[in-house]
């Protein structure tokens, strides 16, 4: 099969090396049904038989970007899971809520963790992982995890969250976030009060 | 905050889109990564969502004095809360300062414990007084209850040991730690250790050494043999030697044994025997007990010696010749609790093989002012040279030289706690006859991690002057017998930001040092001054400038002119106000 766009990859006949395909930078630009189209005669089993399960899973963004990814990768997220496991697979799991880019990011993240070999430690990894994305994907990223209830991806950035909050003063909290306080003065005061004589020390 | 300033930042990097809401759906994922309680305090204050949210996913509640909150206003913000660690009577009830019947009791806490947290696992209660009914209330009405560690209780018996055993299924730990049990006759005592369920347990540890009665071995021995998962084990001096290898051989993954009296009484057994029981238990790394210790028994310890972190001996007279050929093998040891009669040598012994010690405790085996002892100055020097991790020590002397203490100051960089007891009033520099005012100065100067510090000997002003200037990370100071003028409470009160728990006891402090800390007291958990120089006018003022402060008198006698010298102050700051519970003798003012 003759393949002139050069922004994705694929080996022919083997299962085992299908891999995810390599997104572009710009994933608007990703004619994914078109390969689609012309692939899945080849690669993806689109008369899967029962109960067999498709190799790979089409996931459809907000935008209605599709992305292809292999089956295990994917598991890492119940909502998938589950739309496969209810032999829904063979049409796009539409994830309404998560725009392309951070879809395309988590399943990055997914596929570093599949990949990943036993025992070997991904802390650095997700810390650089996360560590490169703005403030607000992130956040999309954490809420998008949640969404999709992928626990891996959720405790990974909840945390990366939390340990950027630790140590912060109230109002450093609340300046990252943007979060306007919605306490009186003096409530304010009467809590930090409450908290320091009763369950700090 | 005013609009403008917030809408000007706001401009600038403008907050992320959704990120309220976004976060929200995530805030209380976010929040289970947050343990800590300052960082979760912090969290609260943030805005309303997040205080609810926080609110209801704390799982692990600190209240360092039960009489700061009432517990229906903790239970209530915290409903959710899994682990409780509750103190009550100040520390030197342990001295016998605190009179009977003075508070600390758990029934209010556990009435509203008992239908209010049903998430509730575990307990940790320190120095409270604690009934067989409340343990009984507790035990019928969590279903997950699993912990419960004593820490210098009393009130209760074997009839509330029955109640925990019996109905909390999913028991893993009773610790009870240096409690004292109320007085049973012979017909009331109840035959606790039976009463747990016949099946397999949960019990992964199991102290009573503080139990001075017999248990049932024999129920003993098959509630060991059933329980699995049991690592910690730690038997009164009422279980003999032979019992103990029995139990060794029914549990051979424990890590942590507390032998027991480990001594002739009770039958004989080769010491061979016993070795051998040790010698199977591969993951020992922790010894007590050794409470009516026959040293011929001692060489039994020997194949585990190599793996032990931590040993305690403070319940025995050890000798140094008997000491010495186990400490030898402590290539390990972290933890050494010991009494005195080991001598100087026995504590070089420690130093020269101990190299990662991190906490030394060395006890007198007569607590009294006029005794010999038998650790002194070259002790401390030997320990400071040998062990230089150390972090905590509490050394209790009868002479002791500045010129230790400044050594220890120096090779001791790690040290958080330092508690130096020299034993005998006003005792001077053992050379020099000076005021012990220098070593401490050192400490303070030289221990940039020292959080707890308590002092004695012979201390003037100048003492409180270096922990004013120097200890700013100190959170606790003991004091006793020391000090010359209202000036060395100055100092500590007003150079010390971080002071939070001070206990102070026959010293020469009076009205006009207890007032130099008006500006701070609302910052500490408490205040304890016994035997010093206040009157209660002195407290009265305090108590009128400070609300927020339950001012406690307690005394035998009745005092109505204000200017008499009041015995005992406790004073602590409270969102609860004065308590209800206070007995005729203590006047809250």
């Amino acid at each position: 099969m003759d393949m002139e766009d050069d922004t994705v990859q694929v080996r022919e006949n083997s299962a085992e090396d299908t891999e995810m395909l390599e997104l572009p930078k710009d994933p608007a630009e990703v004619k994914a049904s078109e390969f689609i189209k012309g692939e899945s005669s080849k690669e993806i089993p689109v008369e899967s038989q029962q109960p067999e399960l498709p190799e790979n899973v089409v996931l459809q963004s907000l935008e209605k970007e599709e992305f292809i990814i292999k089956l295990a990768v994917g598991q890492q997220s119940e909502i998938i899971k589950n739309a496969i496991l209810d032999g829904r697979g063979e049409n796009p799991v539409p994830l309404l809520n998560v725009s392309a880019p951070i879809l395309a990011k988590a399943i990055e993240f997914w596929k570093r963790h599949i990949d990943a070999a036993e025992g070997e430690d991904l802390t650095e990894w997700d810390k650089a992982f996360l560590g490169d994305l703005s403030q607000e994907v992130l956040f999309e990223l954490a809420a998008a995890a949640n969404y999709m209830e992928s626990k891996s991806l959720l405790d990974c950035t909840c945390k990366f969250i939390a340990d950027i909050i630790k140590e912060m003063k109230v109002e450093e909290v609340r300046d990252y976030f943007g979060i306007e306080c919605d306490f009186t003065e003096e409530e304010e005061r009467k809590m930090r009060e409450d908290n320091a004589w009763a369950f700090e020390q | 905050m005013a609009e403008d300033e917030e809408e000007e930042g706001r401009g600038d990097t403008p907050p992320p889109p959704f990120s309220d809401q976004v976060l929200e759906n995530v805030l209380e994922n976010v929040l289970q990564f947050l343990s800590c309680r300052r960082d979760r305090n912090s969290a609260s204050l943030v805005c309303r969502s997040w205080y609810a949210a926080e609110s209801q996913t704390r799982h692990d509640l600190f209240v360092g004095n039960m009489y700061a909150v009432s517990p229906y206003r903790a239970i209530s913000r915290f409903r959710r809360v899994r682990a409780l660690v509750l103190k009550g009577k100040p520390r030197f009830a342990d001295f016998g300062l605190v009179p009977f019947g003075w508070g600390a009791g758990f029934a209010s806490w556990a009435n509203a414990i008992s239908p209010n947290c049903p998430s509730l696992e575990r307990l940790t209660l320190k120095r409270i007084t604690v009934s067989d009914a409340d343990l009984s209330l507790l035990a019928r009405s969590l279903p997950f209850f699993r912990d419960l560690t004593l820490l210098c209780c009393d009130g209760f018996g074997t009839l509330g040991l029955a109640a925990i055993a019996e109905n909390c299924k999913r028991l893993r730990v009773l610790d009870l730690i240096d409690n004292v049990l109320i007085d049973e006759e012979e017909e009331e005592l109840v035959d606790w250790v039976s009463r747990f369920p016949a099946s397999p347990t949960c019990l992964e540890s199991l102290a009573f050494e503080c139990i001075d009665v017999e248990v049932n071995f024999v129920a003993l021995e098959a509630l060991v043999a059933r329980s699995p998962s049991l690592r910690r084990l730690r038997v009164n001096q009422h279980v003999s030697i032979g019992q103990l290898r029995r139990l060794m051989a029914r549990a051979p993954q424990l890590t942590h044994l507390g032998t027991g009296a480990f001594g002739s009484g009770g039958g004989v057994l080769v010491v061979g025997d016993l070795e051998s029981a040790f010698a199977s238990s591969r993951s020992m790394v922790c010894l007590s007990g050794f409470r009516e210790l026959d040293p011929e028994y001692l060489p039994a310890i020997y194949p585990v010696c190599g793996n032990l972190t931590s040993i305690n001996f403070s319940y025995t007279d050890i000798s140094v010749e008997q000491l010495k050929p186990i400490i030898l093998q402590c290539h390990n040891l972290q933890t050494f609790w010991v009494l005195d009669t080991v001598r100087d040598e026995g504590l070089q012994a420690v130093a020269e093989t101990c190299k990662d010690l991190r906490e030394l405790r060395v006890f007198p085996l007569h607590p009294t002012e006029d005794s010999e002892g038998s650790v002194s100055d070259f002790g401390l020097i030997a320990i400071s040279k040998g062990c230089r991790k150390l972090e905590s020590i509490l050394y209790f002397c009868q002479r002791m030289t500045n010129a230790a203490v400044v050594t220890m100051s120096k090779n001791c960089p790690e040290l958080v706690v330092f508690r130096l007891c020299i034993m005998g009033r006003h005792r001077p520099d053992r050379i020099t006859r000076e005021a012990m005012d220098e070593g401490f100065g050192a400490i303070v100067m030289n221990c940039k991690k020292l959080t707890r510090l308590a002092v004695s000997g012979l201390l003037t002003d100048k003492a409180f002057e270096y922990i004013g200037k120097y200890g700013k990370s100190v959170r606790t100071l003991s004091v006793a017998f020391a000090g010359n003028s209202d000036l060395g409470l100055r100092y500590v009160l007003e150079g010390c930001p971080k002071l939070q728990k001070l206990e102070i006891r026959d010293s020469p402090f009076g009205d006009a040092g207890l007032l130099s800390g008006i500006h701070h007291f609302y910052n500490m958990r408490f205040l304890w001054m016994s035997s010093c120089r206040l009157t209660r006018s002195g407290c009265m003022e305090v108590a009128r400038r400070l609300p927020g402060l339950v001012v406690e008198v307690i005394g035998d006698r009745y005092l109505d002119e204000e200017n008499q010298a009041i015995e005992k102050l406790y004073m602590y700051r409270s969102l609860a106000g004065p308590r209800e519970d206070a007995p005729p003798f203590v006047k809250i003012l």
